[in-house]
């Protein structure tokens, strides 16, 4: 029994002991330690104490349960007091505090109340407090919907704000840096007439073009700087041309909407993982397939920024800011839609900047130059459109006319920027009387540009119709050969020839005007379908070597043909006209001449490839065959 | 001090309230127990040798008093909780950071369930090697058995609440493993689930069940456990001494043995529970319950693991279908423990070697290569957590049928009889994949090394 009463009596004690430790250890707690030292400092300062207590910001409605203000107490309605940062005021924000609470935007764990819990990262609480380099990202997870101007009028409209000396007025030095938040209303140049500045300095108007390029350059400023860069930066490096992107994007990539959900990881972390992925792709992915961007490492800093800012937030319908009402609810782009823009954020990555086409060394294939003048040449609008909106299965080009991807009017815009791209049709009155010396020169040309198609004598072919018929009124004057010349004929291999000079195409036409009639007629020539047999033995022997794989390998190094989409957008003139006159500038010769490692294919022989290809799949005639490819 | 005492004591409210006065003699000890409704489910008398600590390790009284602990604490936190979704979880947030000695609580309960979890698998063992579940203590073994299911279904029942991902994933194997049992499988799973799904209707329900349904049975079960123990002649002490009469008490015993309960068994009861409360209260001080990230149904982790007592049968789903590894083989074990004591095998424990020995090791090895092959070859991977385990008992029992055991230990081994070597068998091999289980499975339910991979749960 002694023993007993010992180990009763010892057992008691450690027990009491025990519990009145699991009492201080819950009640010496690291915020109670704060605002201790904020009424230390609050008395130096002689500024009222706060009574020690847990502070929250509670809405219910964001479902916000913010006990941030237990630590940081300014956030909370406490009076600032110098001599340490956390007691620092909030800097200036167009929201209240009060009314978002904090974790909306800056993440973290609102309902903990020590600061490891709180800023993570915790495994137990997905989103970590965003690091002050990427804080603005906190913006984009409700305002994901700001729309970025044409990369080109925001870079000048920045430009003219200095060249006008806005700023020289518009004082203290960032007064303009919130400008856009609240959006410039219609007049707000015409408001600024007979203003004169504080120094003196009466206003003088903006040249008329430049008033919606100041503004567009205006509409970035809304106090989020390194976001908005960043989201101007992925519209013109053209991410979206493989990842989505609030709703608008490829798949090639994973989709960037969904926000990075790695919870275990500090927001520093997560954004050094960004910044060298995005520097070099492989060095953070294993057989990454993104190429590497050639970035410079601001720019990955600023590209870091926004797509930590893609973590959409759920938010009620009551509360989604207008510029996410207009993306999500009334279709409308977070970016600028005219043709250039679009191109930009969707096509450039892959196409280059310039569509001057681009190859990246995680694929074999080669991004085509859509800027090539013969592709332009012989692709007509509908083949662009049509192109962009059913894409290219089994290569990276995407589907654009799917959920996803593009209307029908971003489309049009686009062909249009790409028509833009190719050579505006020479005036014929502004071809240059013809030289003697030019004759020649014609003839030459003749043998090089028409003959392939048209015969050496123009006595036409498969594909072409006889330019020598004695019958035929095209070749009798000289405006309808330019005419012809400069626009093709929509539907036939007879592409636009405006990669010629002004001098070229007179001596050309001159050469047309000047051959010999011959007997034969041009009403009754129609042009002859092929024979599939013999182009089926043909493709092997030509068109294999690049168009299929090689052994052993998944991707071809040209673009396969065999696809029905291509082939129900490609017309059997596409066609004729691109083996005929090749692809300038890339692998594809021009088998209307025989070059170094090629030999030449007759039409009739390029009749019969075509007839092989068309074999694989119908052509869905456009709406506007029969005129001109371009106007 | 003694003037106040009396000053205290020498009342009429005092006096109404402990009308024995102090226990100090025979008599008052007596009273102390007997006319109190708690203490009389003690007998006024114990005999020394039942209350030592080594005779039972107080585990079924340890095992009481976690289910007290977890009364107290369980009902505190019933009162920061809301079985609703995603509030649960919010709750186990607002525990965990603004209520006071919330984590602190939270933690004791967790805590003291596992801890009650395991001490009452110890108690089955104990009782059963102590040979406890003789005539006519049948009824209390069968209930003790049903009281072990019992505290395994309020743990797991208790495991959904926080609503966590460690929760959902848990539930989510286990409730998988039950739906498997033919035609009321799916049934019952609906019944508890509330649907088809693990959702706010399952959570209410296991809530539920966790603090209103299963504690009212646990304590029925409990109260009528422990009045059998008295009414069966106490605590069990040989096959010799209480043996089965139903009037062993009156019987004429050696007095010289007994001693009053109160203190003797009473002192040691608190005791008892001090240590364990203590002992469960540094835990709890020093380590914090898990929480996890809330509960989503699309977010499956790698591996989802049950509770850590359902980890054995989870480590056998690896081997064999939900079917088998959910419902059969633990339906068998429980009613195989169930009903040991009403089939009067080997009662009185005969030694298993004692004759015809070698029939029974060429027996004994014609069951080992049979179970072995048939481990090893009838499902899609040998099941080494069960060939392993099975092969150690059958060289142990093969060395203690040697003719002339060569140590103590060899000595005792050829004494044990046949229901000591199966018991045995299905200790180690419940020990052994629960183990394996817990520590040494990892993603893709793979092996991992917990010393280098770390535990994962």
């Amino acid at each position: 029994m002694p023993a007993l009463r010992w180990a009763f009596a010892a057992l008691s004690v450690l027990l009491l002991l025990a519990l009145a430790g699991a009492w201080v250890k819950d009640s010496f707690s690291e915020w109670r330690g704060i605002q201790s030292r904020y009424n230390a400092l609050a008395q130096r300062a002689g500024k009222p104490a706060v009574p020690v207590m847990i502070r929250q910001i509670w809405k219910p409605e964001l479902d916000v349960v913010d006990r941030c203000p237990t630590c940081h107490l300014t956030m909370g309605g406490a009076p600032p007091l110098p001599g340490d940062p956390l007691f620092a005021p909030h800097p200036p924000i167009p929201h209240e505090v009060s009314a978002l609470g904090c974790t909306l935007c800056h993440g973290g764990q609102g309902r903990a109340t020590t600061a490891a819990a709180a800023h993570g990262p915790t495994p137990d609480w997905p989103r970590p407090i965003l690091d002050r380099p990427n804080v603005e990202a906190g913006c984009g997870g409700c305002h994901s919907g700001i729309k970025t101007p044409s990369p080109a009028l925001a870079e000048r409209g920045e430009q003219l704000i200095a060249q006008y000396e806005c700023e020289g007025c518009h004082h203290p030095p960032g007064a303009l840096d919130t400008i856009g938040l609240k959006g410039l209303s219609e007049d707000w140049h015409d408001r600024h007439a007979g203003r004169v500045s504080d120094g003196g300095v009466a206003f003088a108007p903006l040249a008329d073009e430049d008033v919606p390029v100041v503004a567009a350059a205006l509409s970035t400023r809304i106090g989020a700087p390194r976001l908005m860069a960043g989201k101007s930066l992925a519209a013109r490096l053209g991410c979206r041309g493989c990842h989505l992107i609030n709703g608008l994007g490829a798949d090639e990539g994973p989709r960037l909407d969904d926000g990075p959900r790695r919870a275990t990881v500090a927001t520093a972390e997560l954004a050094q993982w960004h910044q060298e992925h995005l520097l070099d792709p492989p060095r953070r992915v294993k057989d990454s397939r993104m190429p590497r961007l050639g970035l410079s490492a601001p720019e990955a800093e600023l590209l870091t920024v926004f797509v930590l800012s893609l973590r959409a937030q759920a938010l009620p319908e009551a509360w989604l800011p207008r510029d996410r009402v207009r993306t999500s609810r009334l279709g409308e782009r977070d970016l600028a839609t005219d043709g250039a823009s679009l191109y930009a954020a969707l096509c450039s990555a892959c196409h280059g900047a310039a569509a001057e086409g681009r190859k990246f060394d995680t694929t074999a294939q080669a991004f085509p130059a859509l800027s090539n003048p013969v592709f332009l040449a012989l692709a007509d609008d509908e083949f662009l459109r049509r192109s962009i909106r059913l894409g290219r299965p089994g290569r990276r080009m995407p589907t654009w006319g799917k959920p996803g991807g593009l209307s029908p009017k971003e489309i049009d815009a686009l062909a249009t920027h790409l028509r833009s791209l190719e050579r505006p049709a020479p005036v014929f009155a502004a071809l240059v009387p013809v030289d003697p010396l030019d004759r020649a020169q014609g003839g030459q040309l003749f043998t090089a540009e028409c003959a392939p198609c048209h015969g050496l004598t123009g006595e036409g072919s498969a594909l072409a119709p006889p330019l020598a018929a004695k019958d035929n009124e095209v070749t009798t004057t000289d405006e309808r050969i330019h005419g012809t010349l400069a626009a093709g004929v929509a539907g036939t291999a007879m592409g636009s020839f405006r990669t010629l000079e002004p001098r070229q195409l007179r001596a050309i036409i001159t050469t047309v005007r000047e051959l010999p009639r011959l007997e034969l007629s041009r009403a009754r020539w129609v042009p002859r379908v092929g024979d599939p047999v013999r182009g089926a033995a043909l493709y092997p022997e030509h068109c294999a070597r690049c168009h299929e794989p090689e052994k052993g390998k998944a991707e071809a190094k040209g673009p396969g043909l065999l696809g029905r989409p291509f082939l129900s957008v490609a017309s059997d003139g596409y066609l004729a006209g691109t083996i005929i006159r090749g692809r300038p500038g890339t692998e594809m010769p021009a088998f209307g001449a025989a070059g170094k490692e090629h030999a030449r294919l007759e039409p009739d022989r390029v009749a019969d490839l075509v007839a092989w290809l068309r074999s694989h799949g119908t052509f869905a005639p456009p709406a506007n065959a029969g005129t001109p490819k371009s106007p | 001090m003694s003037k106040l005492l009396r000053a205290l004591t020498d009342n009429r409210a005092f006096k109404s309230l402990v009308r024995h006065g102090y226990p100090e003699d025979a008599r008052t000890r007596a009273l102390a127990v007997y006319s109190n409704l708690f203490l009389h489910i003690h007998p006024l008398k114990v005999r020394a040798r039942a209350i030592a600590f080594p005779r039972t390790f107080y585990l079924g009284g340890l095992s009481a008093a976690c289910f007290f602990l977890l009364t107290l604490t369980g009902v505190a936190l019933m009162v920061f909780y809301r079985p609703a979704v995603p509030q649960a979880y919010q709750d186990m947030k607002d525990l965990e950071f603004v209520v006071t000695l919330g984590v602190f609580t939270r933690n004791l309960h967790r805590f003291a369930a596992h801890a009650m979890v395991a001490l009452v698998f110890l108690h089955l063992v104990v009782t059963f090697y102590r040979g406890a579940y003789r005539r006519p203590r049948e009824f209390n073994w069968a209930l003790g058995v049903a009281l072990f299911v019992l505290t395994i279904l309020l743990s797991y029942t208790g495991y959904l609440l926080p609503w966590d991902q460690l929760a959902f994933w848990a539930v989510t194997v286990g409730t998988k493993m039950a739906a498997a049992a033919p035609w009321v499988g799916e049934r019952l799973r609906f019944l508890l689930l509330g649907g088809t799904q693990i959702g706010e209707n399952a959570l209410l329900r296991f809530y539920v069940l966790h603090c209103v349904a299963l504690p009212l049975l646990a304590v029925v079960g409990i109260a009528v456990h422990v009045w059998r123990l008295r009414k069966d002649g106490g605590i069990y002490l040989g096959p010799a001494e209480n043996t089965p009469l139903a009037d062993s008490e009156k019987k004429a015993v050696d007095h010289e043995d007994l001693v009053s309960t109160w203190p003797h068994l009473l002192a040691r009861e608190l005791v008892a529970f001090l240590g364990i409360t203590l002992a469960l209260v540094l835990v709890s001080i020093g380590f914090n319950a898990p929480l996890e990230a809330i509960a989503d149904p699309n977010l499956t982790p790698n591996p989802a693991k049950a509770p850590w007592y359902f980890l054995g049968l989870q480590e056998l789903l690896h081997y064999y279908s939900p079917l088998v590894s959910g419902v059969v083989l633990p339906g068998l074990a429980i009613a195989a423990l169930a009903v040991i004591p009403y089939f009067d095998l080997n009662l009185i424990r005969a030694p298993l070697w004692g004759e015809q020995r070698r029939s029974r090791l060429a027996l004994l090895w014609g069951i080992t290569f049979a179970g072995t092959g048939w481990l090893i070859f009838a499902g899609a991977h040998p099941v080494w957590p069960l060939i392993v385990p099975l092969l150690v008992i059958a060289i142990v029992m093969s060395f203690a049928a040697l003719p002339s055991p060569p140590t103590a230990l060899g000595r005792w081994l050829a004494q044990r009889s046949l229901p000591f070597w199966i018991f045995t068998w299905f200790v180690v091999i419940s020990v052994a994949l629960t183990v394996i289980g817990i520590f040494f499975r990892g993603p893709n339910w793979d092996y991992v090394l917990p010393w280098r991979d770390g535990v994962y749960f």
